[in-house]
């Protein structure tokens, strides 16, 4: 099963090829009749394959499809331009653009589906896809590097993974990790976006053994100036090009920088506590973080042992659905200082369990 | 990279009207694009997602109508994609594969076109543009070049030509 985005204006073409993809190809099917909602839920990077309509309003097919294979996240991504237009110069276009396959329209859609099943066995099937995971909360000592970390290490087994730890105050990842970095992006204050290239940072880059790789956050706190949102959003592209995962610990704080992550992520993973003042951080940040991003997955973790609230208690609350629920683990603070991360120091665990459980779904 | 389209009741055509490429789906559920466009009981084809260009410019889309109405005697050709297309009901049984198509050059507003014609053993050239027949011709395996861009080309395994258009015609009957 592939996600398949499909951006149209024409309903009818929209409920058409999205019946026959979900129903006879086991799809997952997105469609948007909007052509730049369309621009952005594609430049996120969710998907396997993307179809298509070239002339829409506001935006057309080929400017999308251009801004695309500008995007480090789908710029391989493969894409099949649908279109009325079938001789060779409208071909020829589409092809110069960067699209895959040019289809022309009116289209059959059994015949489209083999089309996608043969493009995306071509493209090595439904495959690991890039993906941006920022890990966010409001609330300080709820465990929110502690997720970052060791969801870094269980995507890392998956595919090569970057971690960058985006805490401007002494953050602790390389600590989690038993690293001493031999640089970090503080190195990069000051300096033009411009200079934030790929051989730069690998100047900046501490490797993990796992394979993971580090970009860590200065040793001392940051006292004048911060990363801009450019800088930021740059910094991220540019470990997204080394590796196809890339986790961001943010800091606790709604900085420039830390917006433009969230905007530039794939996936906004918001961590709350399950104590009232958590819960409370929790409500008011949300309508906030969903003008920044539309995929937000709230997780609920007890970073102590008081009794925890169910499930459907803290949606009662919050008014917003949990994508999972971290059990408390008595080890977890312990496996931080000895600088050996939970999932190596306690892998049966159900708080590696209830990790594993989130890597999955942002990896699906 | 590979082009196909796929076709049910509605096929895309092309119609070069003036300086404009105009693209659109036209029913074929009743009758082929040929035969509306030799029926003279009609002026006009309707046509749904008309996509419109300049013809120097084919892949510029200037405009999109869901639906449109386009003057048949405007068209200075259409183009399709399959031969089955353009025919009409009366020229689809054997006539229109085999031997007797001769090569055929045609000049047009802005347009020059090259492809294959049938042509009945005796029949003099000049009665194929004859006002008494019919208003179109209908040739294969076209290739339209823009007189001034004549790196711009346009195919189609058929086209419908508005006879009333040719400005000159060249047939190689021995060819």
């Amino acid at each position: 099963m592939a996600k398949i985005l499909i951006i149209d204006d024409n309903p009818d073409i929209l409920a058409m090829v999205r019946l026959v993809l979900e129903r006879k190809g086991h799809h997952d099917v997105t469609v948007t009749a909007d052509s730049q909602e369309g621009l952005r839920l594609a430049l996120k990077g969710h998907y396997d394959l993307l179809i298509i309509d070239v002339m829409m309003p506001q935006l057309s097919g080929y400017e999308i499809v251009r801004r695309l294979r500008k995007n480090h996240a789908t710029a391989n991504t493969p894409i099949i331009i649908l279109s009325a237009r079938w001789q060779p110069v409208d071909r020829q276009a589409s092809e110069e653009i960067g699209a895959d396959l040019h289809l022309g329209k009116p289209v059959n859609a059994l015949e489209l589906l083999q089309e996608v099943n043969l493009l995306l066995k071509q493209h090595g099937g439904p495959t690991q896809k890039h993906r941006i995971i920022a890990v966010f909360s409001l609330r300080g000592g709820i465990g929110k590097t502690t997720v970052a970390v060791n969801l870094a290490l269980l995507l890392q087994q998956i595919a090569p993974t970057t971690l960058i730890d985006l805490s401007p105050n002494v953050g602790h990842c390389a600590t989690m990790l038993g690293l001493h970095p031999r640089g970090d992006w503080g190195l990069l204050l000051g300096q033009p976006t411009t200079t934030i290239t790929t051989q730069r940072l690998a100047t900046l880059m501490t490797s993990h053994a796992s394979g993971l790789t580090l970009i860590a956050a200065p040793p001392h706190p940051v006292q004048e100036g911060e990363l801009s949102g450019e800088q930021s959003e740059r910094l991220i592209a540019t470990a997204l090009a080394r590796t196809p995962l890339v986790v961001i610990d943010l800091p606790a704080q709604l900085s420039i920088a830390t917006m433009a992550a969230i905007r530039r992520s794939s996936h906004l993973l918001l961590l709350g506590g399950h104590q009232r003042p958590d819960l409370q951080t929790t409500i008011h940040s949300i309508p906030l973080l969903e003008s920044l991003q539309s995929n937000i997955m709230l997780v609920i973790n007890h970073p102590t042992p008081a009794p925890p609230l169910t499930k459907e208690q803290v949606e009662k609350v919050v008014r917003y659905p949990v994508a999972a629920m971290l059990p408390y683990h008595a080890s977890a603070a312990m496996a931080c200082l000895h600088g050996k991360p939970l999932i190596e120091e306690a892998p049966a665990s159900p708080l590696t369990k209830g990790l594993k459980y989130i890597a999955r779904l942002v990896l699906h | 990279m590979v082009v196909k389209r796929i076709q049910p009741s509605l096929i895309t055509a092309e119609f070069f009207i003036g300086s404009y490429r105009i693209s659109g789906s036209f029913s074929v559920h009743t009758r082929s694009l040929g035969d509306a466009l030799y029926d003279s009981t009609t002026s006009y084809l309707t046509l749904a997602d008309a996509y419109i260009s300049p013809i120097g410019a084919p892949t510029k889309i200037t405009a999109r109508q869901r639906d449109a109405v386009i003057v048949k005697s405007a068209i200075s050709f259409a183009l399709t994609m399959t031969k089955e297309d353009a025919l009409r009901r009366d020229q689809r049984y054997g006539s229109y594969s085999g031997p007797k198509f001769k090569p055929i050059y045609l000049t047009l507003p802005f347009f020059e076109l090259e492809g294959l014609i049938r042509l009945p053993g005796r029949l003099d050239p000049i009665v194929l543009l004859s006002s008494r027949t019919e208003a179109y011709l209908t040739l294969i395996d076209v290739t339209a070049r823009l007189s001034l861009q004549p790196e711009i080309t346009y195919h189609g395994e058929a086209a419908l030509v508005n006879k009333r258009l040719v400005s000159m015609m060249g047939v190689q009957p021995h060819a």
